[in-house]
């Protein structure tokens, strides 16, 4: 624990009356923690599914024109307080070798738009003609997504035949892949002419969010990898298919692929990852002040922890490194629970349980144990859901002193300081975008061609270059910023952040982005764990596989009791058809 | 074609890149540009001749002649206010908050329009500045963009009335040289005090010194400009063919040629 809301202008946190025990910065943003969150029940996803169990949405199939190889078009209406949408899915012929997760693949199994309003004949036909080609088409702003997915090869088919033969899926063959379709992109906040995010916030307040309306659409493109499934197990044998039970589909969830595309994002909005961060952080200070320990209380969290170790038990990776983090996290867990019942007479609070852990458990189990103790305190945690609007500009102070910009360096970008930059390890990758649709790609910057088109990412040696030059200046204790910034203004967008920035309590990553050493998973991670994705399952140090809303309520849910409890989900044998 | 805010931004920013700005000021000149075409001064018309000058020369060569506290003095040696105007705007800014106002004669100064978005900037931090000129194209008028109202909302005027003749009004600088004048201050009432000073026609500020040689004849105004944002952030931005074919070319300069060995520098594809 290291600072206290009030100290710095950390946005709402401004507004606390008493002061609130946060983690450091320097703790809670170092790249190697921020790759080891999990999702917890202030992700998006979470809270979006809240929403919809809340406010009752009516999600009925408007139009439904699949051939009988599951081509075809189909159309969902989606009724939200005052507001309709529709979401839109394309299935398409792929060939098992056109099928990739790359962000430039040109071919989807299935393409997805949601769409504000209803869609008529003649909109579908417009849609018909852009969506299929996702970045080659031009969406409008009457859209808010446009997405694509493809089919998991190992399961699709599987489930189909079951079905058709009148059987149910096995839930232990769907514990090791959870889901019948894999999202490779979805775009939405204005990219390719949809919807900007000012309009969205304006007139969606459905969706208005971070990430609302991506994270349905792969709510909805769940539920057509469903309906595909049991529309294509119907044509196939007709006397024998049976719909899939209500307890398997809520097991299936939605695939994700991961690359470096969303690496960017987090170093181009610090301030909108500041929000997010803070609003977990202050979510888990608050558990820890005010969160009674009692036997209840104790109870709920050792179910949980028994549920999360089951979850990892059940999650199958190839990747070696991130078996050995789960399997390291569930031994940890299950010590936690033989410390917890041998000393429980003695831990008078959470924050005692935290310590604790701080101390014997790797970083992957604190963040897990975190995760949970939002799950013991839910309205604790709920009543920070609500992401206030970030004004994400990064302005300039111009009449601020050269000295004082020194001084914000020296007291927020000393991590940034203490890099050795001379070393070769340090300077080893570059980011760039390829000509191949922009996509981000990491290079190695002693034999790979276009370091001179370098992308800004790695803050701290922009930071150390900002540095080097104001204590290069003369007359920095006269001079201002203003005369800095004009006299060199190359330093503009850096001099804007760090003025910017130091004003946030978290928001920067700490970590080199071009060290050798530096594992660009760890940035996906982080996003994905806001997201609220689980079964993290790394392919290479660059990209990475997830499951998103699995074990998350399914359409028939709606307007029925809901508990929230659908997090670290498990498979239940019980549904498993004999 | 139409095209969202975020995606022109975006792209803005990639082809402010592509003609040599620095991280920070592209992403500068990129919100100027669309903040005035998004507030209806309608920039995208002179775009693709800005954009093509702007591959010729790179940014920060101009040079500031003389600066202290309530004057500046640039001679810009042609650069664009794209280039320019962060630098100028945070000068004019810092000295404004600390002397109560100033003022900047640019010389030699390109793509003047874009400096509404500077003075919106400034707008926000509750100053009153206005910006003259005089467009070539009309000799006898003065364009002027001045900040008004909450909120740092800027709105636009060109006036006619000062006569026929090639001599700009007051201390309006002539177009020949490409000039610009810029005034700060911490409020209206001494905006106003600075701009006779400095000799500005008194019609330039007070609607009741208008006479009936003096004409208006154009005007954005504050709820224009709103509407003008409004209506383009409903239906998207639009965008000529030409100009949305050239920024496309243009910004495809900071990609970098795609191969195998790249290719693996985001992953294997994968199934």
């Amino acid at each position: 624990m290291g600072i206290e809301m009030g100290t710095d202008r950390s946005g709402s946190a401004r507004l606390e009356k008493n002061p609130l025990p946060l983690r450091d910065p320097q703790t809670v943003m170092d790249i190697k923690r921020l790759g080891s969150m999990h999702q917890s029940r202030l992700s998006f996803m979470r809270a979006l599914m809240r929403k919809v169990m809340r406010e009752q949405w009516s999600i009925q199939t408007e139009r439904m024109d699949l051939d009988k190889s599951g081509y075809g078009s189909v159309v969902y209406r989606v009724s939200a307080g005052e507001n309709r949408y529709s979401f839109v899915a394309f299935s398409h012929q792929l060939a098992d070798a056109e099928r990739s997760d790359r962000v430039i693949a040109e071919k989807w199994d299935v393409t997805l738009a949601l769409c504000m309003g209803e869609v008529d004949e003649a909109r579908l036909a417009r849609l018909q003609a852009n969506v299929p080609k996702q970045e080659a088409g031009r969406a409008s702003t009457d859209m808010l997504v446009l997405s694509r997915g493809n089919k998991s090869s190992r399961n699709f088919e599987y489930v189909v035949d079951e079905l058709a033969a009148g059987r149910q899926p096995s839930m232990q063959k769907l514990a090791q892949v959870g889901y019948l379709y894999r999202t490779t992109a979805v775009y939405g906040s204005g990219k390719f002419g949809l919807a900007d995010w000012q309009k969205v916030t304006s007139q969606c307040p459905e969706f208005a969010s971070p990430f609302a309306a991506e994270m349905f659409s792969c709510f909805m493109l769940r539920h057509f990898s469903i309906e595909q499934a049991e529309h294509l197990a119907k044509i196939k044998s007709p006397s024998t298919a049976v719909p899939m039970q209500d307890a398997i589909k809520r097991f299936i969830g939605i695939g994700n692929a991961t690359g470096l595309g969303m690496a960017p994002y987090l170093i181009r909005h610090p301030q909108l990852i500041a929000q997010w961060v803070l609003t977990r952080e202050r979510a888990i200070a608050r558990v820890l002040r005010d969160g009674e320990l009692n036997q209840e209380t104790l109870a709920e969290f050792l179910r949980i922890l028994a549920k999360a170790v089951q979850h990892l038990d059940e999650t199958m990776v190839a990747d070696r490194d991130q078996t050995d983090r789960n399997r390291t996290a569930q031994q940890e867990l299950l010590s936690l629970r033989d410390w917890l019942s041998n000393t429980k007479t003695t831990i008078a609070t959470w924050s005692m349980l935290s310590n604790h852990v701080t101390k014997v458990a790797s970083m992957e189990t604190q963040e897990l144990v975190n995760s949970i103790l939002l799950e013991v305190f839910p309205d604790i945690a709920d009543a920070q859901e609500k992401y206030s609007g970030v004004d994400e500009g990064l302005r300039l102070v111009p009449e601020m002193l050269l000295s004082d910009l020194r001084r914000l360096i020296e007291r927020h970008y000393r991590w940034a300081l203490d890099i050795d930059f001379s070393q070769a390890s340090a300077n080893r990758y570059f980011w760039y975008r390829s000509e191949e649709k922009m996509e981000p790609r990491l290079g190695d910057r002693s034999n790979e061609p276009g370091v001179e088109k370098e992308m800004p990412l790695p803050i701290a040696r922009l930071v150390r270059a900002c540095y080097d030059r104001l204590c290069a200046s003369t007359d920095i204790s006269s001079s201002t910023v203003a005369q800095f910034v004009a006299q060199h203004p190359e330093q503009l967008g850096i001099v804007k952040r760090i003025q910017g920035m130091s004003q946030e309590c978290y928001g920067e990553i700490r970590g080199n982005l071009a060290d050798e050493h530096m594992l660009p998973l760890d940035l996906l991670r982080c996003k994905l764990s806001f997201f609220g994705v689980s079964k993290f399952d790394p392919k290479s140090k660059l990209w990475v596989r997830n499951t998103m809303f699995q074990g998350a309520p399914i359409l028939t849910d709606i307007g029925k009791p809901f508990n929230d409890d659908w997090y670290f989900p498990v498979a239940n044998p019980d549904c498993t058809a004999p | 074609m139409h095209a969202s805010r975020n995606e022109l931004l975006a792209l803005l920013k990639q082809v402010y890149e592509a003609c040599g700005f620095p991280y920070g000021l592209d992403e500068s000149a990129a919100e100027m540009t669309l903040w005035a075409q998004m507030h209806g001064l309608n920039v995208f018309a002179g775009l693709a001749a800005c954009l093509s000058r702007l591959q010729q020369t790179s940014p920060g060569d101009q040079r500031f002649d003389s600066v202290d506290e309530q004057l500046i003095e640039v001679d810009a040696n042609g650069e664009s206010m794209l280039a320019l105007g962060s630098s100028i705007g945070a000068l004019m800014l810092a000295n404004t908050l600390n002397s109560g106002r100033c003022v900047a004669r640019l010389q030699n100064c390109r793509d003047r329009i874009f400096v509404a978005r500077i003075l919106h900037g400034a707008g926000q931090r509750n100053l009153s500045c206005l910006a003259a000129w005089w467009p070539e194209p009309a000799p006898g008028t003065v364009q002027l963009l001045r900040t008004s109202g909450d909120h740092g909302l800027v709105e636009s005027s060109t006036f006619r009335g000062f006569g026929d003749d090639v001599t700009p009004p007051g201390s309006v600088p002539h177009e020949s040289a490409q000039s610009l004048l810029l005034v700060y201050a911490s409020d209206s009432e001494q905006l106003k005090n600075t701009a006779a000073e400095l000799s500005l026609p008194a019609e330039l500020l007070d609607e009741s010194a208008w006479s009936n040689s003096f004409e208006r004849i154009e005007h954005i105004d504050l709820e224009q400009m709103q509407s003008s944002y409004a209506e383009m952030l409903e239906g998207g931005v639009p965008v000529a063919d030409s100009l949305w074919e050239i920024m496309l070319r243009l910004s495809a300069k900071v990609l970098v040629e795609s191969t195998e060995i790249s290719k693996k520098g985001a992953g294997p594809a994968g199934n």
